[in-house]
């Protein structure tokens, strides 16, 4: 008898899934040393302290970094 | 129309320590989270930075991006979005990594307890018991969980659903308390 089930195997594309996720609360020192980190990085965008995205700069330097090139 | 990804100088501190913490592992796994992150830069947040919702500490302008590395281990990339000058700026990278590792280590098993999920700025409870994703960017929703100190906040790309996670209905009664946020640092809990 011919098997007749369909093949399993099927076409895919990751899109993005928008989900929830636990995380932990964090505590007030913790909120604080966000909103420095984030007035920080606002300064740098007003001093013009930002690089575009390049994925060469990026690779060279993380790569780097863990081979301990870069302390 | 593709964003202009920019990358400030304190992202890029949060970036190079996020490549000392991959030291610790192989030259497979440094690869493998560079070209993970690269990905998240040219192509999610470069052409579908919207997707993302608003940070759900901080609310407007910020959006976050969670960069899951492992069980133990996660990023928030923090960023902001200029929509005239077709900018994104990746503004934090990581800030939270450990206290997101504190948290998969207590409780490798992710789950979801029954909160009480509010939608919309009147405040109305619409649902119990229930995962609603927030589909607008002008409202977030973050929910605290009384036993355990912790919140649900949207994040993206996880593809596990942990609806087989649920506890018994009795257990988060009374935790949920909707915390309805569109700007600034308005989320609570109702941990007392």
């Amino acid at each position: 008898m011919e098997n007749s089930q369909k093949p399993l195997e099927r076409d895919t594309v990751v899109v993005p899934v928008v989900t929830l996720e636990e995380v932990p609360v964090p505590t007030e020192e913790e909120q604080a040393e966000l909103v420095a980190s984030l007035k920080q990085a606002e300064a740098d965008v007003a001093a013009g302290r930002t690089k575009p995205f390049d994925r060469e700069t990026l690779k060279k330097r993380f790569l780097a970094i863990c081979n301990g090139e870069i302390a | 129309m593709v964003f202009r990804v920019d990358i400030t100088d304190r992202a890029q501190l949060d970036i190079d320590d996020l490549a000392r913490y991959c030291r610790n592992y192989s030259v497979a796994f440094w690869e493998e989270q560079e070209a993970r992150l690269a990905r998240v830069f040219e192509t999610w947040l470069a052409t579908t930075p919207h997707m993302w919702v608003f940070f759900f500490l901080t609310g407007a302008p910020y959006h976050a991006y969670l960069f899951v590395i492992g069980d133990r281990t996660k990023y928030w990339i923090v960023y902001t979005i200029d929509n005239k000058a077709r900018i994104v700026t990746s503004c934090v990278f990581g800030t939270h990594l450990k206290i997101l590792s504190s948290f998969e280590h207590d409780f490798p098993e992710r789950w979801l307890c029954p909160i009480i999920f509010c939608s919309g700025s009147s405040g109305k409870c619409v649902g119990r018991n229930r995962i609603l994703a927030p589909l607008t960017q002008t409202v977030l929703q973050v929910l605290a969980d009384k036993r355990r100190n912790k919140a649900i906040a949207p994040c993206a790309l996880r593809y596990n659903l942990p609806q087989t996670k649920w506890r018994a209905p009795w257990v988060g009664r009374g935790a949920g308390t909707m915390v309805e946020q569109t700007n600034g640092l308005s989320w609570c809990r109702t941990h007392a």
